[in-house]
């Protein structure tokens, strides 16, 4: 069979057409109703079905002229519509002359049996039915109001369609309003640079920013430049240049200052990303903040903490101050005595004073003003040891090995005194008699966490006999309570060639104190 | 015996400036008493005969021992020993040109100066002061 497909789409004619050259039916295809009938005077189908709402003209025109022209009005003629979909539409297709009135979208196995049976219908009669054709006047009647009532849908739906894009429209304007306030809130503003053309488009906040009104905006740029100095003006040349040649889409955070005319100013952040346009960057949007309050509250913190750190250093200064004095007055006491006893108890505690004087000056010279190098201060300490024994070199030699600990004021001040007894010990009794000799100082941090200091000799030795907790020793007893009550450590001794002693404790950094 | 060595004390701690008076006094020199500013050890030194100053670079006034140092240099050629309670690179810098014997760390120990005094003007000097 030959059948005309009539329709304005496209996709419904493809379908169509596939579905019934499956069935071993030839098509041919006209998008309106003046093309049907075109086709119709030079080749007559043996079906038609045709869509209603065509363009040029539509369904029922076209059923109307067929049903009425004598040549063709034995083609079967079905209605295959979408949009007219009431039973008054078919009734009006039914009045026409129309065979079928079918409803898109329909089942292919619907639409082929219908198509057979409008096709047998036509065999056993011989011809088109003899339907009662309508007058004139009530079909135009009935199209008309078929064609207004179209009309009033299409209407209905595109008013519907208007306050939606109304109801969208407010929406976005008011996320706009919400988005422009939020900046106002933040401080903020906003500016997009064309790479390409060199022209700048700033948000209102961020004029606002500027305390510039909106009708100025042409020169903005302008003012702009001047209300930064040259050298940040600089900058910011450089951070745009920077950001276009660089791989990274964002461009990091640049601060500078604007300067007004009242001689006020504000600090500002930009930040800004990359936009892409062919693989190429062809703008940059960047968001410009004011931030002149964090920087007041940061430079009234830093001053705080300027002034604090000041007095801290003066803190230990005055410490150091009142540690000589209180050794030159030991002295200028004890130089009214010959008493050697006297003499050797003077030295002894100077040694010790100025063992803690030494943790306050590495303290206050100690960028961190909490902690010292402990490896630091032994070594230190160690030189004026050398300096106050008078120690000759050829004689007795020290050795450090010292690996670099850092140490809170409560740490130090126990190992200065500890290594002070020690050394001092080992300097006064490890080598009599003019004896050569090595003393070791050595300090390391163990795997636990745990420091391990040591000083050794390989001078005399202790008697087997020798009991360090008889009271004789007030040295060694001072470095055994030191080291348990005040670095909750403890404290070995070793016996060998020689004497040993090793201290071990936590390095607990920043233990609470109270 | 051989002439005392005559040292000028610009120290503004009063215990620390009598130790050292006694200390050096002790071990034969002459000391003048201690002075606790710049200005006064400047005005001194124009008029007495020093061998040897001892100067805190941490002063009272409004000039600290480098400055005092640098105008009694320019005109008068004393050795300087300074002593100061803290050592750093700044300090060095400054007080490099001037050339000092010395500079003593607080907290200071008398016969530490005794043996820098000694070793710049010879020891026989301080032996035969020890036994004055």
């Amino acid at each position: 069979m030959k059948i005309l497909i009539v329709d304005d789409n496209e996709e419904n004619r493809y379908f169509l057409e596939v579905l019934l050259k499956t069935k071993g039916h030839t098509t041919r295809q006209a998008t309106n109703g003046k093309e049907a009938l075109r086709l119709l005077e030079s080749d007559q189908p043996d079906l038609i079905i045709s869509d209603i709402l065509m363009p040029v003209m539509d369904g029922f025109q076209l059923c109307r002229t067929v049903k009425t022209n004598e040549n063709f009005r034995s083609v079967p003629f079905i209605i295959y519509t979408a949009t007219y979909t009431s039973p008054r539409d078919e009734d009006l297709a039914l009045k026409m002359g129309a065979d079928r009135f079918i409803i898109k979208p329909c089942e292919p196995d619907t639409l082929l049996k219908s198509i057979d049976e409008v096709v047998e219908e036509y065999l056993r009669r011989g011809g088109a039915p003899q339907i009662e054709t309508a007058k004139e006047e009530e079909i135009f009647k009935l199209y008309n109001e078929r064609l207004v009532k179209k009309l009033e849908q299409k209407m209905l739906a595109a008013e519907q369609e208007l306050s939606a894009r109304k109801a969208a429209e407010t929406a976005l304007r008011e996320s706009r309003e919400r988005l422009m306030e939020s900046q106002r809130v933040a401080k903020m503003g906003d500016i997009t640079y064309d790479i390409e053309t060199g022209t700048y488009a700033c948000s209102d906040t961020l004029l606002e920013l500027f305390e510039f009104k909106p009708s100025e905006n042409s020169d903005f740029i302008q003012t702009y430049r001047r209300m930064l100095s040259a050298e940040d003006q600089q900058r910011i040349a450089g951070w745009i240049e920077r950001g276009i040649a660089s791989q990274e889409e964002n461009l990091e955070p640049i601060e500078y200052r604007i300067l007004f005319r009242d001689g006020t100013f504000k600090y500002l952040v930009s930040e800004g990303r990359k936009e892409y346009g062919g693989g190429r960057p062809v703008r940059i949007f960047a968001i410009v903040q004011d931030i002149t309050e964090r920087k007041k509250q940061e430079e009234t913190i830093r001053m705080a903490l300027e002034e604090k750190n000041q007095l801290i250093r003066e803190l230990y200064h005055r410490t150091k101050n009142n540690m000589q004095v209180i050794i030159s007055m030991l002295m200028l006491q004890a130089m009214q005595y010959q008493d050697e006893n006297i003499r050797e108890l003077v030295k002894v505690t100077v040694n010790r004073i100025q063992t803690m004087s030494l943790v306050h000056e590495k303290l206050y010279q100690s960028e961190k003003l909490s902690t010292i190098k402990l490896d630091e201060y032994i070594s230190d300490l160690i030189r004026l040891l050398k300096h106050t024994f008078s120690i000759s070199s050829d004689k007795v030699t020290i050795v450090c090995d010292l690996q670099p600990i850092p140490a809170l004021i409560d740490i130090a001040i126990p190992c200065g005194l500890i290594i002070n007894e020690l050394v001092s010990n080992a300097i006064k009794y490890a080598f009599p008699d003019n004896r050569k000799g090595t003393i070791k100082v050595e300090l390391h941090p163990k795997d636990d966490g745990f420091i391990s200091m040591r000083v050794s000799d390989n001078g005399i030795g202790m008697p087997p006999d020798f009991d360090f907790h008889s009271g004789k020793t007030i040295g060694l007893q001072t470095v055994a309570e030191i080291t348990e009550l005040q670095l909750q450590g403890k404290m070995y001794i070793e016996r060998g060639s020689g004497f040993s002693c090793c201290v071990q404790f936590k390095n607990s950094l920043y233990r609470k104190r109270i | 015996m051989q002439e005392k060595i005559r040292i000028l004390l610009v120290e503004d701690e009063a215990i620390t400036a009598l130790l050292l008076k006694r200390s050096l006094e002790l071990k034969g020199h002459e000391v003048y008493e201690p002075l606790a500013t710049g200005r006064k050890a400047l005005k001194f030194a124009e008029t007495h005969q020093i061998d040897v100053i001892l100067l805190d670079i941490n002063l009272a006034g409004d000039m600290d021992g480098i400055e005092t140092a640098t105008k009694i240099t320019a005109t008068m050629d004393i050795p300087i020993i300074f002593t100061t309670g803290y050592m750093d690179d700044a300090i060095k810098e400054r007080a490099s040109v001037l050339q000092p014997i010395a500079y003593v760390v607080k907290p200071i120990i008398p016969d530490s100066i005794n043996d820098l005094i000694s070793k710049q003007f010879g020891n026989e000097n301080s032996i035969s002061a020890e036994h004055t």
